[in-house]
């Protein structure tokens, strides 16, 4: 247990309540078995949120009630009057601590009779009856500050019912999906939990601004991996020997490239759930429609591109861009040719986008020693459906809660979507970077508005859709 | 070479740049990740370049050596030794200093150095372009004394042109800044020069003096702002090495992958194994013949007149209904949506004791009609009768199945 005076909390409730999966949420950690099948917990596991070494609070997962009703029976027996339920309630975990047929139990109450602050979780699809009833008035004659939470796991076709019993027991009733719940709502939590116990308020405030600080670290730094991954994959290119028909060698190329875009990808996918703390997603499972994806078929990544019209009118507008850098150059004096050129090359390039989505080119650097290059990416579509696949596999990470098990479902149009969220200026100036890296390298300073673009683009996968 | 702390920082910085992955352990700062470098081999071409100021110790007696290939070693000496060793040093300290301090440039070597261009490694590289010009200078100078003691070189400045003689003694005041004294011009007549002998005599004498007021001014305009522009840029790269991370990608996310996370869930218990569904083969039914029974956490609205409803009251009322019942009543339906607890099994074992033989039906809900929800269920119900002893016979009705729910 932590030191006197710091946040404790034991999420308690009934078995197969989704306890676990509160936890596991609140503390960032799919480590935490989470399952449908009834009592998955069978010891209570405590977690502390550390800062810098400090214990800011501390979360106990407990195995579910299996007989309320009975050690309310013992605990009213061994009590007469209300001033000495807490002492019963004590007495019975002492009296039964080695009794296996009450170890669920006391592995529950043990914390909150430690002074815990109680975190009661139930499923609100779910009729009340007299069980409910009795782990309820357990918990009240605790007498610990407590806070409710309904659980939405299938149709809450009872809130009503629940809302009205547990106002009764508890002083804040919440409702929270563990699995779905967005991050602004796990901050919700902690910031309920700090209004029912004043002394423990500050310690669990601070808590969330320590949480949401790194989150937003989080962010910036997954915006700062997509952009070194679009750095390196948009420019990467392999050679080939000339050796064979220009086809066959082609073909060869492309598998082999393929391969390499997938391991990249991979390794992309396994550096962004590191990051937000997702060690075991399964992302096999996840992309598996996505492994046979032949890049040499457009009909494939298009997908998670932009449409034909999008593309063409947002590329126009990073080729004007470039153009007035010219402008600029010339002070004038070319009557903004180089943005009204740049600007239709631009739109041009993005339109028709017929060309392939690689370079593959003959290229001799010592006189007499000819290879064949197969990259980098010479098609904006192409880099565009690669940006598109690199903040899908962001999304999957950033939006995911830890509790959850399951495979997300696929929606490539999104990268559509998060644009329409983002000023046209910061539309255009995205593409103006893709844009550039099929040329060249990006240095630090572009490097950084990229990422920078990225990071507003990551914000708006938080907005509703 | 003595390698200053930061120069030591900024090998290690270069070691992780040529990694391509993250130090194993988690490290709680940027001098604790510098220092996981250590293993890893230092480049090879930084210790190239630093042994490169070796190589302007060698240059500026060789630049001083060729003054003395013009013709005659004439008195031009002395301006071309302005030009080399005070103009050019000059022009190229402040460049250097300027690129890379204010727009982050390096000098045009450092692609030699490393292909990544930041504001660090660029500073690294105009820190030691300016010691190597410094050096050049240091060296030309000791170079020069040399010569002059052993007579090899004479620097002096005279001319026939008064006019020319003038403008020259003025720019050489201007030079020492009215700080230090120039030695005065020796003024020689055209048509002196052949005729009286005896002035290169004085030329030789004043000789000392010009090298010496040669030596002030070079360090005056090179050696001073030398110093200066080298402590600064040491300065600036000791700040930017401590900040190295902002100024370089790749080191960023190196850096950041490898950092103990400042907020971070610790857990006091291990790991829990997960569950892993074992194979409960129950029967799913749809129907089932009509018969009396306990009914566990069911509405009473749906009760025959002979079912007995349990889970409404407290466990003694129960475990009083089952006893009164338990030879006449064998069923025990369950709501589907009723997580088994140990009261149900005290009441089940208990019916068992009083001569009853239970049998188990789950009516399932409209949420538990898919294979993975009966799977789990199955689970759950395998698991609660192995945990409590009970070898019970269990059955899962459909809804909608032929008893009421």
């Amino acid at each position: 247990m932590p030191e006197p005076g710091l946040p404790l909390f034991a999420v308690v409730g009934h078995p197969n309540q989704g306890k676990s999966s509160v936890v596991s949420t609140l503390v960032q950690d799919d480590h935490i078995a989470v399952s449908a099948i009834s009592g998955t917990t069978r010891q209570a596991h405590s977690y502390r949120l550390l800062l810098d070494g400090e214990i800011l609070y501390e979360l106990v997962d407990t195995p579910g009630f299996q007989r309320p009703r009975q050690i309310l029976a013992w605990c009213a027996e061994h009590s007469e009057g209300a001033a000495q339920r807490p002492a019963a309630l004590a007495a019975f975990v002492e009296r039964h601590r080695d009794d296996p047929r009450f170890a669920d139990d006391c592995a529950l109450l043990t914390p909150v009779l430690a002074g815990a602050g109680i975190v009661y979780v139930v499923d609100a699809s779910q009729p009340f009856d007299a069980t409910f009833e009795a782990e309820l008035t357990l918990l009240s004659w605790s007498a610990q500050p407590r806070l409710a939470l309904l659980n939405p796991m299938a149709e809450a076709r009872f809130e009503a019912e629940w809302q009205a019993a547990l106002q009764q027991y508890f002083s804040l009733v919440r409702t929270f999906n563990p699995l779905l719940a967005p991050f602004a709502q796990h901050l919700a939590l902690l910031r309920a939990m700090a209004e029912i116990h004043p002394p423990w308020r500050s310690g669990l405030l601070r808590s969330v601004d320590a949480l949401s600080q790194q989150r937003d670290a989080r962010h910036q730094q997954a915006a700062d991996i997509l952009a070194d991954y679009l750095g390196s994959v948009l420019r990467f290119s392999i050679h080939l020997p000339v050796a064979g028909p220009r086809d066959q060698l082609r073909a060869t190329g492309i598998a082999q490239y393929n391969r390499e875009l997938q391991r990249r990808e991979s390794a992309l996918q396994s550096r962004l759930a590191e990051l937000y703390g997702h060690d075991k997603l399964d992302w096999d499972s996840e992309w598996q429609p996505l492994r046979a994806e032949d890049i040499s078929d457009a009909r494939q990544w298009r997908a998670w591109g932009l449409s034909r019209r999008r593309l063409a009118s947002l590329s126009a507008g990073a080729g004007a861009a470039s153009g007035l850098v010219l402008d600029a150059a010339t002070g004038g004096a070319s009557l903004m040719m180089g943005a009204l050129i740049g600007g239709t090359l631009g739109g041009l390039a993005g339109g028709f986008a017929g060309r392939d989505a690689l370079s593959f080119e003959l290229i001799s650097r010592v006189p007499g020693y000819e290879e064949w290059q197969l990259g980098p990416v010479s098609s904006l579509d192409f880099a565009v459906a690669l940006t598109g696949r690199a903040l899908r596999s962001w999304y999957q990470v950033r939006q995911r809660n830890h509790a959850r098990r399951d495979a997300l479902a696929l929606k490539p149009q999104d990268l559509s979507q998060w644009l329409d969220g983002l000023e046209q200026k910061q539309q255009v100036q995205l593409l103006f970077w893709l844009r550039k890296l099929l040329k060249r390298p990006l240095n630090e300073a572009e490097s950084n508005q990229l990422r920078l673009l990225l990071a507003a683009l990551g914000e708006q996968m938080e907005s509703p859709p | 070479m003595e390698r200053s702390s930061s120069g030591r920082a900024f090998s290690l910085g270069l070691r992780w740049l040529a990694a391509q992955d993250a130090p194993r352990t988690a490290v709680r700062d940027w001098r604790a990740f510098l220092a996981a470098a250590e293993p890893l081999p230092e480049p090879r071409r930084l210790r190239l370049a630093r042994l490169w100021p070796l190589l302007a110790l060698l240059n500026g007696p060789l630049a001083l050596t060729a003054l003395m290939l013009w013709p005659q070693r004439s008195g031009v000496h002395l301006l071309l030794f302005l030009l080399v060793f005070v103009f050019v040093p000059l022009v190229l300290l402040a460049w250097t200093a300027l690129s890379a301090l204010v727009s982050g440039r390096g000098p045009w070597w450092r692609l030699l150095l490393s292909h990544h261009d930041d504001r660090v490694i660029g500073l690294w590289c105009a820190r030691q372009a300016l010691l190597n010009q410094g050096l050049f200078c240091i060296a030309g100078l000791a170079w020069l004394w040399l010569a002059l003691l052993t007579r090899q070189v004479i620097f002096y400045w005279s001319t026939s042109v008064t006019a020319v003689s003038e403008s020259v003694a003025a720019l050489f005041g201007a030079l020492s800044l009215g700080l230090l004294d120039v030695p005065s011009a020796a003024v020689v007549r055209a048509a002196e020069a052949g005729a009286i002998t005896g002035w290169q005599g004085a030329v030789l004498a004043d000789s000392h003096q010009w090298a010496l007021w040669l030596s002030q001014v070079v360090g005056l305009w090179v050696l001073l702002p030398w110093v200066v522009l080298l402590a600064l840029c040491q300065w600036c790269l000791a700040q930017r090495i401590a900040r190295w991370p902002e100024h370089n990608q790749h080191l960023r996310l190196l850096f950041a992958q490898a950092r103990e996370p400042d907020v971070r869930y610790r857990a006091l218990q291990p790991e829990q194994p997960p569950v892993e569904p074992a194979g409960h083969d129950f029967p799913l039914v749809t129907t089932l013949a009509p018969e009396p029974g306990f009914r566990w956490r069911l509405a009473a609205a749906g009760a025959g007149g002979e079912d007995v409803t349990l889970g409404a009251d407290d466990q003694r009322s129960d475990e009083a209904r089952v006893r009164t019942a338990a030879r006449r009543l064998r069923r025990w339906y369950v709501a589907g949506h009723a997580v088994p607890t140990g009261d149900l099994a005290d009441l089940l074992h208990l019916h068992c004791a009083s001569g009853g033989e239970p049998q188990l039906v789950v009516l399932l809900n409209e949420g538990q009609q898919d294979e993975a929800r009966l799977d789990a269920l199955r689970h759950t119900w395998g698991v609660f009768l192995e945990r409590n002893r009970l070898p019970l016979t269990l059955q899962l009705l459909r809804q909608g199945g032929g008893v009421d729910a």
